[in-house]
C-alpha cells in the first residue's frame, strides 16, 4: 500500500518517540534508579562510617545518653532510616531502649537494606551498629522526579513532533498537494490555473521551478497545439496520402487523402497490418523482408527515396503511385512515414509524351535521311558535272564542293543513325570522313596515314558541321599539298576537351608545310579562308597555325547550343 | 563631577567611623557598663552543644539584666571542671553543691542563688530487677555519673557503704541520663542519680526503672561568685537571677538547666554537708 508523505514523515518520528519512551521507561530509568540506589547506599555507608567514628569516644566514655540523643536525632533527621540497633561486644543491645526484633526480619521488604558496621577501636571490638534503611521513599521521590522529567521530555518531544508536523504540513505537504493538483491539471492540459505562491525555502524554489516549468510547458503546449493544428491542416488538406506505420507494420496514421486514394477510412485501417491492405500480393514477400530490416535498423532500399510503384485500392484495383518514404525514431522504435501520390494521370501523360517523342524521332530521322540523300544527289550531280568539265581547275572546284557536301551529308547520315538524333560520335564521323577524302583524292593509304583520336566526344549538329568542314578542308589540303612527289607522312586529327565546355581540335601533318609567305587569313585559297571563317565566325573560337614541323592548326571552341526555333 | 565629589566626601566621613565601630569592644562599651568581662563556668552536666544551647540564652538574659559582660565557659569533663574551680578559673560558677564545700578553703566561692527544690540522691534498678534493697547491691556494678557528684555518687556511695555495708563496683558513665540508660539496658545492676534528673528522663526511661533508695535532701546546684568579684557585681547578678523567676521567658530558659525557681542561698546552707562523712568518697582531681 503506498504511504502518504505525511505518514512517511510521521511514522519514523512516532517510532522514534515510542523507542525513546521505551528506552526511557525500561532502560534509562531503571538503570538510573539502580545507580542512584547504589550511590545512595554508598553515601549511607560513608555516613555510617562517620557515625561509627563518632560512636567510638562515646562508647569508650560510656556516654549512652549522648548516643541515644544522636541516634534519636539521626532517626528523626533520616526519615528513611527504619531503625538503629547498637550492641556492645557482648551482643547486648545498647540502643534502642526497647528490645525490638532483629532488623533482619524486615529486610525481606523491597528496597529495605540492612547495613551492619563493626565498631573497632585499636583492635578492640566495641560493638556492632546495625541500621535498617528503607530506600523506598528516596527511590519513590527519584521515580517521581524521573517520571516528571520523562513526562516533560515526552511533552517537549510531542510538542516538537507536533511543531515539525505543522511545519511539514504547511511547508511541505500542502505545497506538495497543491503541486500534485496542478500537475494533475497539467496532465489534463489545463494550463490556466493560477501560479502557486513560492516561498524562500527549498519547497518554495520547487514551487517556483514548477511555475516556470508550467509556463514553459504551456508555451510549448501552445506551440505544439499550433504545430499539431498546422500538421493536421496539412495532412488533412494534402492531396497526397500520408501514412504512418509502426515498427510492426501497423498503420498508425491515415490522412483523408489516403482515404480518397485507397478507399479505406482511417477507422478501417488504423492498427491494421499495412502491407496486407495496400500492397499487391506479388510484392508482399519483398515488403516483409524489408520491414524486418527496417524495424531493426530504420534503413531500407527505399527509405529516403522517392519511387514509383504499384499499390492496391480497397476494390482490389492496382494503380501506380509515387512513394516518398522516410524513417523516424520514437521511443527507440522505428516508424515509417510514406507520402503516396496517385500518379495514374501522370503515367498516362508520360506514355502519351513518349509516344509523341518516338513519332518525332522517326520524323527527324527521316528528315536527316532525306537531307543526306538530297546531298548525296547533289554530290553525285557535282561528280557528274566534274566528269563533263575539261578544265582541271573547275574539276578541282567541283571535287572540293563535292567533298564539302559529302562532309555535311555524312553528318546527317551519322545523325539519323545516332540514338538521340541530335549528337554524333565525332571520332566515328572523322574516320568515315577521312576515308572518304583519301578515296576522293586517290591518296595512297600506305604512303600517307591518318590518325584520329577524339575520345569518343559527342557533338551536336551545330558544332559538328563546322568541325567536319574544317577537317574536310585541312585534310584535303594535306592530302593535296603536304606530301608531294611520293613523300610519306601522316595526318593527325585530335579533338580533346580541355575544360568543362571548351574543346581543342588539332589537325596537323608532317608534310612540307605551308610556305611562310602565305597568310592563312588572307590567302586566295578558299579552303583556308573557309577554315578561318568556320573557326572564328561559325564556332566563335580561335585558330592558330604552327609551322614548326609541317603544318599544325589548333582551333579552340565551345560547343554551340542549339537555339529553339520559334 | 560635582556628584562624584560629594560621594568622595561622604566616603571619607563614613570610612573612619565604620573603622572605629568595627573595633571589638567599642560597640559593647556603649551597651555595657564596664570593660570587665566576667567568666562564668558551668559544670558539664550535658554534652557541650546541649550545655551551650541551654546556658547561652540565660547568659544573654543575664547580661541584659545586669549590663555586665559574661564569658560562658565549660570543660569537656567534670574532672577538668573540678581542676578549674580548684584553680579559681571562673569569676562565677554553676557547679556541684559539694564542690563549694570542697574548694571553700582554697577559693572561697560565695553561693548566690540555687534552685529552691532541694536535691535528693537516689539509687535505681531496672523495674524487673530482683533487687529490692541497696544491701543487695554488694559486689554489683553500679553506674554513677562521675566520682564526685554529690547527689548521684557521693551520697549514695556513702549510704551504701555506711548504712547498708554494700561495697559496689562503680561504673562512671559521665551523666545522669547515661546512668539511667545503663541501668535500663542492663549494663549496670543499679545506678546513682537524683530525683530531679530522673524526672527529666523520658517516660520510656522512667518506666523502665525503679527507685530502691532515696538519700537525705541537700541544697541544689548553686550559682556562686568568686570572692574577687566586686560585691556590687555579685549583688547585680544575684538580683538578676532572682528577677528571672518573674519572667516567663527567663523561667522557661531556667527550666532547661533544670531550675524550678531561684532562691538566694548562703554558704552555710552547703556547709552542713561537710559533716556527712562523705569526704572519704571524694576523689581529689589529680594533676593540674
Amino acid at each position: 500500500m503506498p504511504l502518504s508523505l505525511r505518514t512517511k514523515v510521521f511514522l519514523p518520528l512516532l517510532i522514534l518517540m515510542a523507542l525513546l519512551i521505551g528506552y526511557l521507561y525500561w532502560g534509562w530509568m531503571p538503570q538510573s534508579l539502580s545507580n542512584i540506589e547504589r550511590q545512595y547506599k554508598g553515601a549511607t555507608e560513608r555516613h555510617l562510617d562517620s557515625v561509627v567514628e563518632g560512636l567510638i569516644p562515646l562508647l569508650l566514655g560510656r556516654e549512652l545518653d549522648t548516643i541515644y540523643e544522636n541516634f534519636d536525632a539521626l532517626l528523626k533527621k533520616n526519615s528513611d532510616w527504619i531503625s538503629i540497633r547498637l550492641a556492645d561486644s557482648a551482643g547486648r543491645t545498647l540502643y534502642p531502649l526497647e528490645n525490638t526484633p532483629s532488623p533482619e526480619s524486615a529486610a525481606n521488604a523491597q528496597n529495605v537494606h540492612i547495613l551492619i558496621k563493626q565498631i573497632i577501636y585499636l583492635n578492640m571490638n566495641l560493638g556492632t551498629l546495625t541500621v535498617e534503611i528503607d530506600h523506598t521513599p528516596h527511590l519513590t521521590a527519584w521515580k517521581k522526579e524521573f517520571h516528571h522529567a520523562v513526562a516533560v521530555m515526552l511533552a517537549v518531544i510531542a510538542v516538537t513532533v507536533l511543531s515539525i508536523g505543522i511545519v511539514l504540513e504547511r511547508k511541505v505537504v500542502q505545497p506538495v498537494k497543491a503541486l500534485k493538483q496542478q500537475a494533475h491539471a497539467l496532465a489534463q492540459g489545463k494550463f490556466g490555473t493560477l501560479n502557486l505562491e513560492a516561498g524562500e525555502d527549498e519547497i518554495g524554489r520547487l514551487v517556483d521551478s514548477f511555475n516556470t516549468m508550467k509556463e514553459k510547458l504551456a508555451m510549448s503546449y501552445n506551440l505544439l497545439t499550433q504545430s499539431e493544428e498546422k500538421n493536421r491542416a496539412i495532412t488533412t488538406t494534402a492531396n497526397d496520402a500520408i501514412i504512418m506505420m509502426d515498427e510492426n507494420g501497423h498503420v498508425s496514421f491515415w490522412n483523408p487523402a489516403a482515404e480518397n486514394i485507397f478507399g479505406y477510412t482511417a477507422e478501417e485501417v488504423l492498427g491494421k497490418y499495412l502491407h496486407s491492405i495496400i500492397v499487391p500480393d506479388r510484392y508482399k514477400a519483398d515488403y516483409e523482408k524489408g520491414l524486418r530490416y527496417f524495424s531493426e535498423t530504420g534503413k531500407g532500399p527505399v527509405v529516403g527515396k522517392t519511387i514509383d510503384m504499384a499499390a492496391r485500392r480497397k476494390d482490389g484495383a492496382e494503380f501506380p503511385v509515387e512513394l516518398s518514404l522516410s524513417a523516424l525514431q520514437m521511443k527507440d522504435k522505428w516508424h515509417a512515414v510514406g507520402v503516396v501520390r496517385d500518379i495514374t494521370q501522370r503515367k498516362l501523360a508520360e506514355a502519351r509524351i513518349l509516344a509523341s517523342l518516338e513519332e518525332k524521332e522517326l520524323l527527324l530521322q527521316e528528315i536527316h535521311h532525306r537531307v543526306k540523300n538530297n546531298m548525296q544527289v547533289i554530290s553525285s550531280m557535282l561528280r557528274l558535272q566534274a566528269g563533263a568539265v575539261k578544265d582541271k581547275n573547275y574539276i578541282t572546284i567541283l571535287n572540293d564542293s563535292q567533298n564539302r557536301i559529302k562532309a555535311m551529308s555524312l553528318i546527317h547520315e551519322k545523325l539519323y543513325q545516332s540514338k538521340d538524333l541530335a549528337h554524333i560520335n565525332f571520332n566515328d564521323y572523322s574516320v568515315d570522313l577521312t576515308e572518304e577524302l583519301i578515296r576522293s583524292y586517290g591518296a595512297d593509304s600506305g604512303r600517307v596515314t591518318i590518325k584520329i583520336d577524339s575520345e569518343n566526344i559527342m557533338l551536336g549538329i551545330d558544332t559538328a558541321i563546322p568541325c567536319g568542314l574544317i577537317i574536310n578542308e585541312l585534310v584535303s589540303n594535306s592530302l593535296k599539298y603536304a606530301f608531294p612527289k611520293g613523300r610519306r607522312g601522316e595526318v593527325l586529327i585530335f579533338l580533346t576537351k580541355i575544360n568543362e565546355d571548351e574543346f581543342e581540335l588539332i589537325v596537323s601533318d608532317n608534310g612540307i608545310g605551308i610556305p611562310d609567305d602565305i597568310d592563312f587569313r588572307n590567302t586566295e585559297s578558299l579552303g583556308l579562308r573557309l577554315v578561318t571563317i568556320l573557326a572564328e565566325n561559325q564556332l566563335r573560337g580561335t585558330i592558330e597555325l604552327n609551322r614548326t614541323a609541317g603544318t599544325e592548326f589548333r582551333i579552340r571552341f565551345k560547343e554551340i547550343k542549339s537555339e529553339k526555333k520559334a | 563631577m560635582k556628584r562624584n565629589l560629594i560621594l568622595f566626601v561622604v566616603f571619607i566621613l563614613i570610612f573612619p567611623a565604620a573603622a572605629i565601630l568595627s573595633i571589638p569592644g567599642v560597640k559593647q562599651r556603649s551597651a555595657y557598663a564596664g570593660d570587665k568581662v566576667y567568666t562564668i563556668g558551668v559544670v558539664p552536666q550535658f554534652e557541650q552543644r546541649k550545655l551551650y544551647a541551654i546556658w547561652e540564652p540565660i547568659i544573654k538574659d543575664l547580661e541584659k539584666r545586669t549590663g555586665i559582660r559574661f564569658d560562658l565557659r565549660s570543660t569537656l569533663t567534670i574532672e577538668a571542671f573540678e581542676k578549674a574551680i580548684e584553680r579559681g578559673d571562673f569569676d562565677f560558677v554553676y557547679f556541684n553543691p559539694y564542690h563549694i564545700v570542697q574548694v571553700h578553703d582554697k577559693q572561697g566561692y560565695i553561693p548566690l542563688v540555687a534552685d529552691k527544690v532541694p536535691l535528693r540522691g537516689i539509687i535505681v534498678v531496672r523495674k524487673e530487677s530482683a533487687i529490692q534493697s541497696p544491701a543487695e547491691l554488694n559486689g554489683k556494678v553500679v553506674a554513677f555519673p562521675s566520682p564526685n557528684a554529690i547527689g548521684a555518687t557521693l551520697l549514695p556511695k556513702s549510704d551504701l557503704g555506711q548504712l547498708f555495708h554494700a561495697a559496689v563496683e562503680p561504673l562512671y558513665v559521665k551523666t545522669h541520663s547515661s546512668v539511667y540508660l545503663h541501668v535500663a539496658k542492663g549494663l549496670a545492676e543499679a545506678g546513682g542519680g537524683v530525683e530531679k534528673t530522673l524526672q527529666e528522663q523520658s517516660e520510656e526511661v522512667r518506666s523502665a526503672l525503679r527507685i530502691i533508695y532515696t538519700t537525705r535532701s541537700f541544697p541544689s546546684h548553686p550559682v556562686a561568685a568568686h570572692p574577687r568579684v566586686p560585691g556590687d557585681i555579685q549583688e547585680k547578678v544575684l538580683k538578676a537571677f532572682l528577677a528571672m523567676n518573674d519572667s516567663p521567658e527567663s523561667a522557661a530558659m531556667l527550666k532547661n538547666v533544670p531550675v524550678t525557681r531561684f532562691i538566694a542561698v548562703k554558704y552555710e546552707d552547703y556547709a552542713v554537708m561537710s559533716s556527712w562523712g562523705i569526704e572519704k568518697y571524694w576523689q581529689p582531681v589529680s594533676g593540674d
